[in-house]
């Protein structure tokens, strides 16, 4: 495998930005892509050079391989990194990279169609002496075959779509009752979400931890993990809250897990950055839940505790380097938020509008990876992941308080966030204990309210006196500084384009 | 001049006297002083409850959005007109969020609900949500069936509110 030169990202948002960041420091040129909704996004303002590939609709841009193809052949990219979501855990496209000459940032085709089929992926490692949480196959989306499995299986059980992964189409039941509503359900969220209905059942488990471990491998063999993650906190089955180390993971049991995921990834031959995840019970037993294919949302904080780029690493092992991240030593604990644009008092539920003002925390030891800026138009073509907030401290308690810290500075004006609900989360006394589980959300903030705050009359008067003037701009709208890439013209930062 | 502020759950009544650089004001009966900031035409310096806070308000759409303390709120501004009939707090009208699909419509014109109650299930960037009464109610029309494509604002369900989830106009 040649060294990679030139780097298509097939992708969109915070997590392109971040890659392209990273191909800065190595001198690596850089080939954005965007649909017509993001024709001004940060992440193509970055890049050396970027693409249209299409409308907005994902299905007709970022996810058509042919487009994204042609854009690497047009701009002479020799890789394509995936990111995550969209195209990264879809075998065809890696496939038709590596059919087209070009490198894929990522495991091989059929690593990733092994672990993709996560009925299929829980025999594999079953077989490979990894534990893993009773369950059913594949079944008719009939409340009636289901009801015999749970039976089998025993409640309270949670339905998951076979083509899953990121909690979509699940849904847990804890009476045979349930299974009338909740089958078709999942299987049309399975349906919409991947394309894909076919449903099965496993045994859900109450109030467990959420701990994944980071592996890496490269083509020469080698595979390393670089620790766990614990990302129990989390809303809609989707994660808000990571951290690392887990709280709850000793050394013992840290070497148990990531054990079984080396067995895990090894069992596929993998190669590439990747995340084996993990059920954890109260009583430190472990099962495997599922392996994701990529490179994972929170991995920054595993590259604060081990001082790893895990991009920079992704490249190098992609161009044919043998792995330099072995024999890491995690250092402290960090934490990551992700503030999205979603409304936590309405079942957070996405929310869309126009990102007006954007004020983001600094700070030692803060990290701030985000796709949009003022003037960014969030809508409902994709994810509503605004920004990732990410702290290290010496101890947990020492993150904690510079995560508190940097959240009251995160300031954005046009969109609702759930900023104030992650403020909860960090300073509610459970999470400070360690305390935390995939229930959390339910059990400690399911009555969460937006804080009155001691200036609510304050900005009641201002919205008052601010609304006074003319819808036309007045004196305070005129004076908003215009951006500069809007006046800016095609001029692009400087970098190494080919 | 007199207004109501909606923030969240709540209304208060703001009225303010004066113009120009220096605004007093008066929120929910407190007193309040409010100028513009001189050097960022977006800031106000607020004097309220023995301290001076800095707020940046911008407008957007409907709303007014305000940075203050840390804190932001979003608030919907009406002028009072002396009418006292301002438009309720719990809108009648039940209305999609955001553009989707109608899965299922969980209640029939005529139907008493209690405030938390399903409405219409709706699947909108690949999740299902709930959209649920905020407040009991008696259904008066169901404007959607499974299956409807409904754009933002659309409305879904009439509902006929109770008395006492009407806003009291004293704010």
């Amino acid at each position: 495998m040649p060294e990679i030169r030139k780097l298509l990202i097939a992708n969109r948002g915070e997590i392109a930005v971040r890659i392209i960041r990273t191909c800065r420091t190595m001198g690596v040129a850089t080939v954005a892509v965007f649909s017509e909704a993001d024709a001004g996004a940060p992440h193509v303002r970055l890049a050396d050079e970027a693409v249209p590939i299409g409308p907005a609709a994902a299905r007709e841009s970022y996810l058509r391989i042919d487009a994204l193809l042609a854009a690497a052949r047009a701009t002479g990219a020799d890789a394509v990194h995936p990111g995550y979501g969209f195209l990264a855990e879809n075998a065809g496209f890696a496939r038709a990279v590596e059919d087209a000459g070009l490198t894929f940032v990522g495991p091989s085709p059929a690593a990733i169609a092994a672990m993709g089929d996560k009925v299929a992926a829980r025999t594999l490692v079953e077989q490979a002496g990894v534990p893993v949480v009773p369950a059913s196959a594949v079944l008719d989306p009939d409340p009636a075959a289901f009801r015999a499995a749970a039976a089998a299986v025993g409640y309270p059980i949670v339905i998951k779509a076979a083509a899953g992964g990121g909690g979509k189409g699940m849904r847990i039941v804890r009476a045979p009752a349930e299974l009338a509503q909740a089958v078709p359900r999942a299987a049309r969220e399975a349906e919409a979400a991947f394309g894909d209905a076919r449903i099965y059942l496993e045994r859900y488990l109450e109030r467990p931890r959420h701990v994944e471990v980071q592996v890496f491998g490269d083509r020469h063999g080698g595979l390393v993990a670089l620790g766990e993650r614990e990302c129990s906190v989390q809303r809609r089955h989707q994660k808000i809250v990571e951290e690392t180390p887990s709280p709850a993971v000793d050394a013992r049991l840290r070497a148990a897990m990531v054990g079984a995921a080396l067995r895990a990834a090894r069992a596929v031959a993998y190669v590439g950055a990747g995340t084996v995840e993990m059920l954890l019970g109260a009583g430190g037993a472990f099962y495997f839940l599922e392996m994701n294919t990529r490179l994972q949302v929170e991995h920054p904080i595993t590259e604060w505790v081990t001082g790893i780029d895990l991009v920079r690493e992704q490249l190098l092992v992609a161009g044919g380097a043998p792995l330099a991240c072995a024999g890491a030593v995690a250092r402290g604990h960090a934490i990551e938020c992700r503030l999205y644009s979603e409304d936590p008092a309405r079942q957070f539920f996405p929310a869309t509008g126009t990102v007006r003002l954007l004020e983001e925390p600094a700070g030692p030891w803060v990290r701030f990876d985000s796709g949009i800026a003022a003037g960014s138009v969030v809508g409902v073509d994709y994810d509503p992941l605004l920004a990732k907030i990410s702290t290290w401290g010496a101890t947990r308690a020492e993150a904690c308080a510079r995560m508190r810290a940097a959240l009251d500075a995160t300031v954005v004006l046009g969109v609702v966030t759930n900023r104030d609900f992650l403020r909860a989360v960090v300073a509610h006394p459970a999470f400070a204990a360690g305390d935390t589980h995939t229930e959390f959300v339910e059990e400690h903030l399911a009555a969460w309210r937006a804080p009155a705050g001691p200036d609510r009359p304050a900005a009641a008067l201002v919205a008052a006196l601010a609304s006074r003037r003319a819808p036309r701009p007045g004196p305070g709208e005129a004076a908003r500084p215009a951006e500069p890439w809007q006046t800016l013209g095609p001029w692009r930062p400087g970098g190494t384009a080919a | 001049m007199r207004h109501h502020v909606t923030i969240g759950p709540d209304t208060l009544a703001v009225e303010i006297t004066g113009s120009g650089a220096e605004t007093e004001g008066r929120v929910d009966g407190a007193p309040l002083r409010a100028a513009r900031d001189p050097d960022d035409a977006g800031v106000w310096r607020v004097a309220h409850a023995g301290r001076t806070v800095a707020a940046r308000a911008v407008r957007d759409g409907e709303h007014v959005w305000v940075a203050v303390g840390g804190e932001v709120y979003r608030c919907t501004v009406r002028e009072d007109t002396g009418t006292a009939d301002l438009a309720p707090v719990h809108s009648p009208h039940v209305t999609a969020p955001m553009p989707g699909k109608v899965i299922d419509v969980a209640v029939a014109a005529g139907q008493e609900v209690a405030a938390g109650d399903p409405l219409v299930v709706l699947e909108a960037m690949k999740m299902e949500t709930v959209l649920t009464a905020e407040v009991a109610a008696r259904v008066a029309r169901v404007h959607v069936a499974p299956g409807t494509m409904v754009e933002p604002g659309q409305t879904l369900v009439d509902l006929e509110l109770a008395e006492s989830a009407q806003p009291s106009t004293d704010g």
